[in-house]
């Protein structure tokens, strides 16, 4: 099962507003705005290893949402958002 | 500053009246040199136009009777790019109560105009042009020049009241017709004050539109304030920081208009009671 | 012989120094500038690309706090913009080493960002508009293969300038990625190929050293400043003369109180055949900024100094060059344009030199 950890070459500034949050990212300069949904995957991957399975069953849960297909894919593509950006990474298995 | 053009000194003797000339006996740091210059591309062609900033020309010459225009947009110019430990937004701003008010928003919102209205009203100018925002504490700090009206915006603010200082009007400029209102005497005087951001609107004018106030959340209002930043990339961290920190002190608001008086109603509604 | 005073520095209290220069050379006199002074500091600084090094250097005297407002906020400002400034390189060097890893052997990270990434002192506050990397010649055709297919193109297509860079010149064309907007300059000399003088780049590339963490080394420090001194003296480019005498002075001072270093430096500059430049930079590294150099390396160094009537020219024009600009002057013009002449002189056969500054000039560019 793929698992996913924070990588060390992004520092990044956090500002949270009622569930949305504002990223800098200090290695290139950008800001990111997250909605709720990406700005609680960022953060509990920052927090430690998660498999995506695990981390989709308990937002689904913390977010009241079903758990489905649509929802798993929404979390898996948004890390893959943050893979591309280099925030996180699909560890080795 | 420096011209040897009639049109310039014309424009400084209206525009700038009030002002105080520094005294060359007790010099200041000076923050950058503008020259408007005369020059003829060609023997015998009509003589253009040109600013020089520090010693370079960023922009291209322009015909004569747009001197004005010029020396304006240089100054501008001339602030954008000074490089200080400042975040700098699109905006106007007013303060009254040592509460400032700022009013984001691009060319065609109706800032300034919106602004020199509430000038009128007992509010102090700091900025038509530009929110230059200190890194250090988020105070603004003034930088008051006169203000720019285009087109139907100069009638508006003639009508709403009589009494504004309106300039000559300069037609044919790249912008269409544009003339200046000076501000007032007080907000000359109090040049030199800071003053803490503690309301956040984007004004939109718009014609027919019924006056609405709409509140923003935080993160919708940080996002249309990247939106105006002038140097914000430049300044990294403290640039995210000065901005995040501005839409935590104040509450935002989308502000729609379509005349001035009744964009200053909502402003007076929200300002005092909020 | 004609003799160049070594320190121009003695009438400092007179007001004879530039305040910019008194600056670069002791921070701590930032206490004792009026605003007349400043003004003078603000603009040249600004226009010789040094207000970021001036911030570093009263920050580092600890003195920052007590001078006007308005000055220390122009200084924190610069300090800013080279922050913001490293940090798009920075990323530009690490996004270079993900896709060159594999490609070149080594990397070499040449001027500025060799300087972030070893982390010396002479980086601080500095800002640098690209980034210049060395590789070994056979590795060349690959590193510009990878670049162009990963986001790299040119910054100029003109067909003229393509053949320059390639014929003549020590380093590809200009490539910029087109997303970051960030320049690279990839070299495989640190000179050009048509000059006189050509250091040979083997010898450079053995004795770089890696840095910690990086798949890039960075030159030895006697290398490092042997291209800075080139950079400046011989390849002509004089838009930043003094910020390029600046970092000299500030290599000097870092890597001068390692007496090996001194020694070293003796061997590479009469192993690469760079005497003369380095006479020059020694001269006026000492006579600008007062950079301690050992009398035994002083004598050495004077042994490969011109004749006189050139150095009296070379003289003239290189202090114009170096002098800092003033808000009232005008643009440098001559000096300027001389030195540049000067420079393609040493690094083109003289037709060549006739084609390629007619051709600059019919397209109405200033080089």
């Amino acid at each position: 099962m793929a698992r996913w950890r924070r990588t060390s070459a992004h520092e990044l500034v956090w500002r949270r507003w009622d569930g949305n949050a504002a990223i800098f990212d200090d290695a290139t300069g950008d800001t990111h705005i997250l909605d709720a949904l990406a700005g609680e995957v960022l953060g509990r991957v920052n927090n430690g290893i998660v498999s995506a399975e695990s981390l989709s069953r308990d937002l689904a849960a913390d977010l009241d949402l079903p758990a489905d297909e649509t929802f798993r894919a929404t979390v898996r593509r948004t890390l893959e958002r943050f893979a591309a950006l280099g925030f996180v990474e699909e560890m080795p298995t | 500053m420096r011209s040897r053009l009639s049109a310039i000194a014309e424009a400084v003797a209206t525009n700038y009246t009030g002002y105080r000339v520094h005294d060359a006996a007790s010099p200041i740091v000076v923050d950058t040199r503008v020259a408007i210059v005369g020059e003829r591309p060609r023997p015998f062609a009509a003589p253009r136009i040109i600013a020089r900033i520090d010693g370079e020309n960023p922009f291209p010459s322009a015909p004569l009777h747009q001197a004005v225009q010029v020396l304006e947009t240089a100054l501008n110019y001339g602030i954008a790019f000074l490089n200080l430990d400042t975040l700098i937004l699109h905006a106007s701003v007013v303060e009254r109560g040592g509460r400032a008010l700022v009013l984001p928003g691009t060319s065609g919102s109706g800032k300034s105009t919106l602004a020199a209205a509430l000038e009128l009203r007992g509010w102090r100018l700091l900025s038509d042009e530009m929110a230059v925002i200190r890194a250090s504490d988020g105070a603004v700090l003034p930088i008051v020049r006169p203000i720019s009206l285009k087109n139907e915006a100069i009638d508006a603010l003639a009508r709403f009241d009589p009494g504004a200082a309106i300039g000559r009007r300069h037609e044919g400029t790249s912008k269409g017709i544009i003339a200046y209102c000076r501000p007032t005497a007080e907000s000359i005087s109090r040049g030199r004050e800071t003053a803490h951001p503690a309301w956040l609107v984007f004004p939109r004018f718009r014609r027919g539109a019924e006056p609405a106030l709409a509140p923003l959340d935080r993160t919708t209002a940080f996002g249309r304030g990247l939106g105006h930043g002038v140097n914000y990339r430049r300044l990294g961290a403290a640039g995210f920081n000065t901005l995040a920190d501005l839409v935590e002190a104040c509450p935002a608001y989308d502000l729609m208009f379509r005349a001035l008086d009744e964009a200053v109603a909502c402003i007076e509604s929200l300002t005092t009671t909020g | 012989m004609h003799r160049v005073p070594d320190d121009d520095g003695l009438s400092e209290a007179a007001g004879a120094v530039h305040p910019l220069i008194l600056l670069l050379r002791r921070p701590e006199a930032a206490v004792t500038l009026d605003a007349q002074a400043w003004t003078r500091v603000l603009f040249a600084a600004r226009k010789a690309a040094l207000l970021g090094r001036v911030a570093a250097g009263i920050g580092a005297a600890g003195v920052l706090d007590a001078l006007p407002d308005k000055v220390r906020s122009y200084l924190n400002g610069a300090m800013i913009a080279a922050e913001s400034n490293q940090r798009a390189l920075r990323w530009e060097v690490r996004c270079l080493e993900r896709l060159l890893g594999d490609v070149g052997d080594p990397l070499v990270l040449l001027k500025g960002m060799a300087y972030v990434a070893a982390n010396l002192p002479v980086a601080r506050g500095r800002r640098a508009s690209d980034v210049d990397i060395l590789v070994a010649r056979h590795d060349l055709a690959r590193v510009e293969a990878t670049l162009l297919g990963n986001g790299w193109a040119w910054v100029k297509t003109d067909p003229y300038d393509q053949h320059y860079y390639r014929d003549w010149m020590h380093e590809l064309p200009p490539l910029r990625h087109v997303a970051r907007g960030v320049v690279t300059d990839v070299h495989h000399a640190i000179l050009p190929l048509t000059g006189r003088i050509r250091p040979d780049s083997d010898v450079l590339l053995q004795r770089a050293r890696p840095v910690p963490g990086m798949r890039w080394s960075v030159l030895a420090p006697a290398d490092m400043v042997i291209h800075s001194v080139v950079h400046l003296f011989q390849d002509g480019d004089l838009t930043n003369g003094l910020r390029d005498l600046v970092d000299i002075d500030g290599l000097l001072r870092h890597y001068g109180t390692d007496p090996v270093f001194w020694s070293d430096l003796e061997t590479q500059v009469s192993r690469l055949g760079v005497g003369r430049p380095w006479f020059y930079a020694m001269c006026y590294a000492r006579r600008r900024l007062l950079t301690p150099i050992p009398e035994t390396v002083c004598r050495t160094t004077r042994l490969a100094a011109p004749s006189w009537p050139l150095r009296w020219l070379m003289d003239r024009l290189i202090m114009a060059a170096l002098a800092p600009r003033e808000p009232d002057g005008g643009r440098p013009g001559i000096a300027a344009f001389a030195l540049y002449v000067r420079s393609h002189w040493l690094r083109m056969p003289p037709l060549m030199l006739a084609r390629h500054l007619l051709r600059k000039a019919r397209r109405g560019e200033p080089r």
